[in-house]
């Protein structure tokens, strides 16, 4: 991954190439196979060594999301998100393309495995079926993002926010199946 | 001068505040002389304990000149001696990392105030004393002086060198599995280095770790890639072009920072000597060579094909063909980028995933094809162990990785891999800092008896990495053996006291293989005589096969299966230091006789 272009954008420029990619994105993937990307068994797992993928559902929408990357103008990611069929309350990160996203655990433990309620933008989605933008400074891992190559040199940010763009992705009935994050990191230089 | 000075073997720790032993088992440290044996190509190891010192005083050790009664001298250069550093564990403090002396200039005040040990009155001493291949087999005697402050007291030391000799290499593969770039955040000034992957200290830092690992008959076994598939810059060599034409751009800079290993120049001037590393982890992965975009297509495999080729010729043209270089796919579902384990596969079904790589590694990794290079197809396979070796993957599979519990489970199957050319591994668990140094020495003998061809001490070696590593560690340091020298200013990567331990251990089942090698029945006839050593029958060292492993497919394994999981009769527990010791006699006997 390296940055595709050297002139600065404004943030604005680079919200709108993430939400051009979130819309394709929408399009092109699928909301009931997004439902079946986990085992029926699996669906509900709590140890990660439960966690089953149906890899002839999941290797399509996984080679989507790297579609989506290689699309944008800009260096981004991508993750699907899902809400938990037996905790709807709760989300969680489904399926990353190159890179995890900010939001997300690194990998369910064995153990002690907590879920967590959706995020204010995840609720959003999966609640009212808006997108959610959300743009944080400084966090935590952005630099080790930044030497892989996933930032774009943008004007007037300081220091180097992380910009993200979760989008409903629909199943056949109108639902929606899981929300789509596009994000990048608007690096000051 | 009024303090004192013990001395102890590899099995003794010694407390720096009371100079006592600290696990038990009847251990305690002895009065000069050292009384040493060993083979030749190989350390003598011994341990020094000095006080109670002045709170100011520096304390330091150094090696003379060791003779026989002939003409016979073994150089003081041979000696290497390490100051022991504490770490502190539920209120105990136990000797752990072994600092090079010539690093810290001893153990100064500056030293002991910032280990942080209250009351400490002892200073403990690490010595490795090196007998080179060609010495003459015979008994020196000679002194280690020991300076407290302007003092010094000369400690004799006896060292029998017996005729036996170690092989260059250690007859187990012993991989210090780790995965990058942990080694870059070893030093302070690579964390805060944005291009730290390129610096030169990045390299000479690296340079140390394989060093430490190979001084210790050990590899440091580096996987380049993350569960993404991505693999950081110089971990693998640049690529251009698609299908049959895509191909190795420049090998350059991925020859000059990983050549050396394969090449054994990067171990000069260690004691072991400038040998290839013993095996090397490839960046092969579901996202390496070819993109994951083009997997299951025609030109996923062109493009394995054709950068397999380059790999191998490149290989060949370099002369690098004492190195095993290990595909090792490690891709794991619940880190949620692909949807397959590739490695501790618990649903069977993923194993079509290998199934799918053999089309690609069968005419282009395989040994008959890339001959004189070697490449293996390493597999980790826990649950499914039982299942993957009775079936068609081990046709293709060069390296199973299991715990010891799942090869004992399937021990009848151990002789019919072999055959077949196969290799198996244990990944495994050779203790904590708090637990006996006995947990780590038993490991070795524990592979050799049990016919497995290699181990991993834990799966990463290197969990605690990181300038602050030797004030405290996570698990206790089960997951830590390997020390960044950054806290004392240095480039170099330390031992753990574990890691020397289990050296000792590596040594002695070398010694038991120089004697099957030579001897008429073999390795069963040496286990025999280890058995006898031991006082125990050899299904000891076997665990016993719990019912669910032949009920229950592994996807349907709980937790509650194994609740009453019965331990091996053998084990570390089982014995004590001074059976322990017995072994290495019985060992250094065998292989004196049967050289």
């Amino acid at each position: 991954m390296t940055a595709k272009r050297s002139k600065k954008l404004t943030l604005d420029e680079v919200k709108a190439a993430l939400a051009e990619v979130a819309r394709v994105g929408r399009l092109f993937i699928e909301g009931d196979e997004c439902r079946k990307m986990y085992t029926a068994d699996s669906q509900a797992f709590m140890s990660g060594d439960d966690l089953n993928f149906d890899a002839g559902v999941s290797s399509p929408i996984k080679k989507h999301l790297l579609r989506l990357e290689q699309l944008c103008r800009i260096p981004c990611s991508t993750t699907l998100w899902r809400r938990r069929p037996d905790r709807p309350e709760c989300g969680e990160a489904h399926l990353f393309g190159s890179v995890r996203s900010f939001d997300a655990a690194k990998s369910p433990p064995n153990r002690g495995y907590q879920l967590q309620k959706m995020s204010r933008e995840l609720k959003r989605v999966f609640l009212e079926g808006k997108p959610a933008w959300k743009t944080i400074d400084s966090r935590p891992g952005a630099e080790l993002l930044i030497d892989r190559g996933l930032f774009l040199p943008t004007m007037e940010v300081n220091p180097n926010p992380t910009v993200q763009y979760f989008v409903p992705v629909l199943d056949s009935m109108g639902e929606v199946a899981a929300a789509l994050e596009v994000f990048t990191i608007a690096s000051r230089e | 001068m009024s303090m004192d000075v013990r001395w102890c073997d590899e099995f003794v720790r010694l407390d720096p505040v009371t100079g006592k032993a600290i696990d038990g088992d009847g251990q305690a440290s002895a009065s000069p002389p050292v009384t040493l044996s060993a083979p030749r190509n190989a350390f003598a190891s011994f341990q020094l304990l000095v006080g109670p010192i002045p709170e100011d005083d520096t304390v330091s050790v150094s090696g003379g000149l060791l003779r026989t009664s002939g003409k016979s001298k073994l150089s003081s250069t041979q000696y290497d001696v390490f100051v022991e550093w504490y770490q502190r564990y539920d209120g105990q403090w136990y000797p752990e990392v072994c600092v090079p002396q010539d690093i810290v200039e001893g153990s100064t005040a500056d030293f002991r105030e910032m280990n942080g040990v209250t009351g400490q009155k002892y200073v403990g001493f690490w010595v490795d004393l090196f007998v080179p291949a060609d010495a003459t087999p015979a008994g020196y005697t000679g002194d280690v002086t020991v300076a407290v402050g302007g003092e010094k007291t000369n400690v004799p030391v006896e060292l029998q060198v017996t005729r036996g000799r170690l092989a260059d290499d250690c007859c187990l593969d012993v991989s210090m599995n780790n995965y990058a770039t942990v080694l870059s955040n070893g030093w302070q000034e690579l964390r805060d280095d944005p291009d730290r992957l390129t610096s030169e200290k990045n390299l000479r830092c690296e340079r140390g770790v394989f060093r430490t690992a190979h001084d210790h008959r050990m590899f440091f076994h580096y996987l380049p890639y993350g569960h993404s598939g991505y693999v950081p810059d110089t971990f693998a060599p640049p690529l251009e072009g698609e299908g049959p034409n895509k191909h190795v751009t420049d090998w350059s800079d991925w020859d000059r920072h990983w050549g050396p290993y394969l090449d054994g120049s990067a171990f000069k001037n260690t004691r072991r000597g400038p040998q290839p590393v013993k095996r090397f982890y490839l960046p092969l992965n579901l996202h390496w060579p070819a993109n994951f975009l083009k997997h299951g297509l025609p030109g996923y495999a062109a493009e394995w094909e054709s950068v397999g080729r380059d790999m191998a010729e490149h290989f060949n043209e370099k002369g690098w063909t004492e190195t095993r270089f290990d595909m090792f796919p490690n891709h794991k579902q619940r880190y949620r980028f692909f949807p397959w384990d590739t490695e501790e596969v618990r649903f069977l079904e993923d194993n079509d995933n290998h199934r799918y790589f053999r089309t690609l590694w069968e005419g282009t990794f395989d040994h008959e094809t890339t001959k004189p290079v070697a490449f293996d197809y390493t597999l980790g396979t826990t649950w499914t162990y039982g299942h993957d070796i009775k079936s068609d993957l081990n046709e293709f599979i060069d390296v199973f990785i299991a715990g010891t519990g799942s090869i004992c489970w399937h021990f009848d199957w151990l002789p019919k891999l072999h055959e077949m050319g196969r290799q198996v591994w244990s990944c495994t668990n050779s203790g904590s800092i708090p637990v006996s140094p006995r947990a780590p020495f038993f490991v070795p003998l524990q592979m050799w008896m049990l016919d497995i061809d290699g181990y991993m001490p834990r799966w990463c070696t290197t969990g605690g990495f990181g300038p602050e590593g030797v004030f405290g560690l996570p698990d206790q340091g089960a997951t830590t053996f390997l020390y960044s020298g950054d806290a004392f200013g240095s480039e170099e990567t330390f031992a753990s006291l574990r890691m020397k331990v289990q050296r000792q251990a590596l040594q002695m089942v070398d010694q038991l293989q120089v004697a099957a090698d030579h001897i008429k029945g073999g390795k069963w006839a040496i286990q025999q005589r280890v058995n006898k050593a031991l006082g125990i029958p050899h299904e000891s060292w076997l665990l016993k096969k719990p019912d669910n492993v032949k009920d229950k497919l592994p996807k349907d394994w709980v937790d509650a299966d194994f609740a009453t999981e019965e331990p091996p009769v053998a084990g570390w527990e089982k014995f004590t230091s001074d059976q322990f010791r017995t072994v290495e006699t019985l060992a250094e006997g065998l292989a004196e006789e049967h050289k």
